[in-house]
């Protein structure tokens, strides 16, 4: 019996931890921005880890340099008022998102909400953001859809497949090749950008073929695949696998002598992590292109050149997109609401579409209801760069592409 | 079809059913022993492969690869040893009434355990510690070294266990647990102490399946899936309890994937091996070289 | 092989018996019979009731997370059915759910049917698509039952990921919703509603006829075969209408959270439900229900804590096997068999 009363409290401790945890009567505290990110499995936690970085850095620009919302520097008659940035964990999977949101929402009052990666789990969410009327920016969510579906309610400041697409076929274009092989993992991403390039070799009517394999991302040897891409001789191997499946692809096509030989180019930027890429890989990693969104040539904002340097006296580790962007976002809602001097989710949703907005490159960051995926959808830049010899890091890499950005040629193993 | 394209698929085919066979090996002995399957092997797998990085690159060096890879092994095999100790030996003291189940559930829970303690612990990310071979010419394939070390790690370790299994006093005592539990008792052999070391080996060379492979496939919290996969698909396919069935099991898995891909789609590879699983299981329900099943 | 129970002949499984309300409550407290047998079918009418009016006092993210909840119970009760009282340890459980969502789906969206003739059809073809895998798997025991389940499961999985043709993989597959609305509240009703008559129905089936069949087909099915049950049909029945029932939820699920993607046919769904049976009490009523419930609030409430919150799930069912398998009903059943036991006992 004596077990049963250690299980008995045992029982009432989650009781309890449950119910205080799940927020029964929460009050509404100062101004919060939600981060809705992937922080467990069967998400992707590392990317999410990096988006809630991000979102911290911006909480801590939005209440020290600029005073908080409405602050000093704003003509608005509204006080002061600090930031708080609440986190839930979205697993990548719909029905937590769409709980994390309504959790976000309804329970913490956010104002804004921020952080997607995993498009089905967005996708979910939309029209929920919809309904509520709540702005709700992808961070690093890539699925057309998204944008092309028009919610109202609904914004992203992440390339789309087509924006991805149109890079690397303008890059393989201007080198002169022909024959592209793919190898895509069977995620929202990996599909989504097979579809995008497909479609937009059809409608340009170039003159390339494509093989685009897809693979399952649990599966960890993917030699036959690569062995069949071997045998056909392409011009150029296009590797679209997010996390382990983007190192699997690298070293195995090392090893059965494919890549260097081949050129191979990566879609996401996780070759500028210097110290994961090279401690990970060696000399393997050599002569690898990969696509970053951005590159010390590209001058950084005046906002991303500090994120970029408090990044790294708080995090010890250089400043990554996905903390970039995601800081970015939390600068983005924050001046919309300075200039739509109102704190109403609807209002801000108002100035989105109307205004201009700082962010961590370029000249600000629009979100016009434009046609297509290009509605309230603003994209940073895309460069093409090339590791020429290893432990390089990625503002050494030459720039290949595009051609007004350009520092280097293609330089082919030997 | 080419002929030297075709040679290619055949040995990446063996060479990686070899390294599968490690792990089927391992779900087969600890089921021939104990009755019942580890689900939580793929974990084994991956705790091999995290110790294996973390001797090469923070204690010993990449040069010690040799020292490195035993000392793995031998740590996930203790880890083995104290989880069956505390968690599974009360199966055997005669208060339950489903092993089968309750085994079953302990090491699925396993599962969940040790992937997220994974992620808390080392984060999501992945590791790789350097190759520690230079690259191999197998016939017309290259092959990368350390995937070559792992296949002969591989083909070493099984043909060391077979030694083991039957040749030495030991082995006879395992063998004889396996065939009957209560003759063995009555022979004066220590079941509880059999279990606890059956179980210790048999995570032992799923941890010996992760070090080997840590340069090859990376180390990460769901890395261990993998391998579970292929492993049960091995076991059911040669036979639960039949050593020369997961051999033949493992080849036959590597080979069908390999030419699966190129005959017919490289995208499903992962579903040829069900699909011979299933093919099998319909006419043999206990895998091709599975004992009789026999009513209680 | 030597697996037979210590005492050869199956001893009669004491749990078996709670099916029985009734003679449960007499056996654990004494209680007289006739007051029991009112009482109980109040309290749980009043619980339910209870349970419906809840949306007036909580926010939509609460109902919201009972909903889901709800679905679980679903879930967890009917692999309660074929796992603990059939003995027939599935590992495929929520790929029926999935292939019930991903069918009415499609359906509705290829061919414009209304959404309860897709959901039903969903239902259908799990049915049938569990018929079917019982079929093949007759002849098996339970271990190479559960790796064939597991196989299938895995099988299904990957299909559904890679013929993105069709259901569009991790993309995601927009389902029509099955209300106007996308407030929680008349799901929540709907769900409740769907969770009660499927615990309802089980309870009446396991105290029929069929339901002794059942468990003597887990008990010892050479026994059973001896003592005149067909151990071929009642084995198909098992799992014919606990996929059916999981087909159902998942199709009706789909319709309320509107995006389907092959996330929920990945094995760690699988786990959940386990973990939820086993943390409520297996071979019981009440312990899917009661697990399922704690599991999915427990989990949102501890979002927070990312991993961590699979960790501490998988070491109390870890604890729980170890140290106290009959889960929280049976120590809900003990405390109570304590406290009216001692109650005399202090009078006196």
């Amino acid at each position: 019996m004596q077990r049963s009363i250690v299980a008995a409290m045992v029982a009432i401790l989650i009781a309890g931890g449950t119910g205080a945890g799940i927020g029964w009567g929460a009050t509404p505290g100062p101004l919060v921005l939600g981060v809705l990110t992937p922080l467990s499995p069967p998400g992707d936690p590392a990317a999410g880890q990096l988006i809630v970085r991000g979102a911290q850095l911006g909480e801590q620009y939005i209440n020290t340099v600029m005073g908080g919302v409405f602050g000093p520097k704003t003509s608005c008659a509204l006080p002061a008022t600090p930031v708080t940035v609440a986190v839930e964990d979205d697993s990548g999977t719909p029905e937590k998102s769409v709980a994390g949101f309504r959790r976000l929402v309804t329970e913490e009052h956010a104002v804004g909400v921020f952080g997607a990666f995993h498009s089905s789990a967005m996708l979910a969410t939309a029209p929920l953001a919809d309904e509520l009327g709540v702005p709700y920016i992808s961070t690093q969510a890539s699925a057309a859809d998204i944008t092309g579906k028009h919610f109202q309610a609904v914004f992203r400041t992440h390339p789309v497949d087509p924006d991805r697409a149109a890079a690397w076929l303008g890059f393989i274009q201007a080198q002169g090749w022909h024959k592209v092989a793919m190898l895509a993992e069977n995620t929202d991403y990996g599909i989504g950008l097979a579809e995008a390039t497909k479609t937009l070799i059809a409608q340009k009517k170039l003159n390339m073929t494509l093989d685009a394999v897809i693979f399952d991302r649990t599966s960890a040897d993917l030699t036959p695949q690569l062995l069949k891409f071997k045998a056909e001789k392409p011009d150029i191997v296009l590797n679209v696998g997010v996390g382990t499946p983007a190192y699997l692809i690298i070293k195995q096509a090392h090893d059965i002598g494919l890549f260097p030989q081949t050129p191979m180019l990566a879609s996401y930027d996780f070759p500028v992590r210097p110290e994961e890429y090279w401690k990970n890989l060696g000399p393997t990693g050599t002569s690898l292109t990969f696509i970053s969104y951005f590159h010390p040539r590209m001058a950084l904002s005046p906002l991303g050149k500090w994120a970029a340097v408090e990044y790294a006296k708080r995090f010890h580790s250089t400043a990554v997109y996905s903390n970039l962007n995601s800081f970015g976002d939390a600068m983005i809602l924050a001046e919309a609401m300075n200039q739509a001097c109102s704190r109403d989710p609807r209002r801000i949703i108002a100035q989105l579409e109307r205004g201009r907005f700082d962010t961590w490159i370029g000249d600000g960051a629009t979100f016009p209801r434009g046609t297509g995926v290009y509605w309230h959808q603003w994209s940073p830049p895309l460069v093409i760069l090339q590791y020429t010899k290893q432990d390089e890091t990625y503002d050494q890499a030459p720039i290949l592409y595009p051609p007004a950005l350009k520092t280097g040629t293609f330089e082919a193993a030997h | 079809m080419d002929a030297t394209l075709l040679t290619q698929y055949v040995l990446a085919g063996l060479v990686i059913g070899a390294i599968y066979c490690l792990m089927a090996v391992g779900i087969t002995f600890i089921y021939s022993v104990m009755k019942m399957i580890n689900w939580a092997m793929g974990e084994f797998y991956m705790i091999g492969g995290y110790a294996q990085y973390l001797l090469l690159t923070d204690w010993l060096g990449p040069a010690r690869w040799y020292l490195a890879l035993p000392l793995a092994i031998l740590g996930v095999g203790v880890l083995g040893m104290v989880v069956e100790r505390v968690l599974l030996q009360p199966m055997f003291a005669g208060r339950l009434e489903r092993l089968d189940e309750y085994a079953t559930i302990m090491t699925i829970s396993l599962t969940v355990l040790f992937r997220n303690l994974a992620v808390v612990v080392f984060g999501p990310y992945q590791f790789s510690p350097r190759d520690y071979a230079p690259p191999v010419q197998l016939g017309p394939l290259p092959i990368n070294g350390s995937r070559f070390v792992a296949f002969l790690g591989a083909v070493v370790l099984l043909g060391l266990f077979q030694w083991v299994v039957r040749r030495t006093w030991f082995g006879l005592a395992l063998r004889s647990v396996a065939q009957n539990r209560v003759g063995a008792l009555c022979a004066g052999i220590s079941l509880p102490r059999i279990d606890m070391l059956a179980f210790g080996i048999g995570v032992a060379l799923a941890g010996a399946a992760g070090a080997l492979l840590a340069p090859v496939f990376l180390v990460y919290p769901q890395s261990g899936a993998l391998s579970t996969v292929k492993g049960f698909e091995i076991i059911v396919i040669g036979g639960l309890g039949s050593l020369p069935g997961s051999v033949v099991g493992g080849l036959l898995l590597g080979l069908v994937e390999s030419l699966g891909s190129v005959l017919i789609s490289p995208s499903f590879r992962d579903v040829y091996g069900f699909g011979l699983l299933l093919v099998i299981l319909a006419f043999r329900p206990t895998g091709l070289w599975g004992e009789r099943a026999r009513e209680a | 092989m030597g697996r037979a129970r210590p005492g050869g002949v199956a001893p009669v499984d004491d749990r078996a018996g709670r099916a029985d309300p009734d003679a449960a409550t007499a056996a654990a407290g004494g209680v007289p019979l006739t007051r029991s047998a009112v009482a109980r079918p109040a309290a749980l009418a009043g619980a339910l009731i209870a349970a419906a009016l809840l949306p007036l006092a909580l926010g939509s993210y609460q109902i919201h997370v009972l909903t889901v909840a709800c679905y679980y119970v679903i879930l967890a009760s009917s692999w309660n059915l074929i796992a603990g009282y059939t003995g027939l340890f599935s590992l495929a459980h929520h790929t029926f759910a999935g292939i019930g969502a991903y069918t009415s789906a499609l359906l509705v969206i290829r061919t414009g049917a209304p959404i309860p003739v897709g959901v039903v059809c969903g239902g259908a073809l799990a049915c049938a698509a569990g018929y079917g895998l019982g079929t093949v798997t007759l002849r098996m025991r339970m271990l190479y039952l559960a790796l064939a389940t597991w196989a299938f499961a895995e099988s299904v999985r990957v299909v559904v990921s890679m013929e993105y043709g069709i259901t569009r993989g991790d993309l995601g597959l927009a389902v029509p919703k099955l209300l106007g609305t996308s407030s929680p509240v008349p799901y929540y009703e709907a769900f409740l509603a769907c969770a009660a008559a499927t615990v309802a129905a089980l309870a009446l089936l396991l105290r029929s006829r069929v339901g002794y069949r059942l468990r003597a087909i887990r008990d010892d099915e050479g026994v059973a075969r001896a003592a005149g049950v067909n151990t071929v049909r009642w084995k198909r029945f098992a799992f014919g209408v606990s996929s059916g029932i999981a087909g159902l939820a998942g199709a009706l699920y789909g319709h309320y959270i509107g995006l389907l993607s092959p996330v929920a046919m990945q094995f760690d769904e699988m786990a959940l439900i386990i973990i939820m049976v086993i943390l409520g009490g297996q071979r019981t009523l009440s312990g899917p229900v009661l697990g399922a419930v704690v599991v999915e609030v427990a989990s949102e409430a501890l979002r927070a804590y990312g991993q961590m919150r699979m960790v501490v799930f998988a070491l109390v069912v870890v604890a729980v096997m170890r140290l106290y398998p009959p889960g929280l009903v049976g120590l809900g059943r003990a405390l109570w068999a304590r406290a009216t036991a001692v109650r005399p006992g202090s009078a006196g």
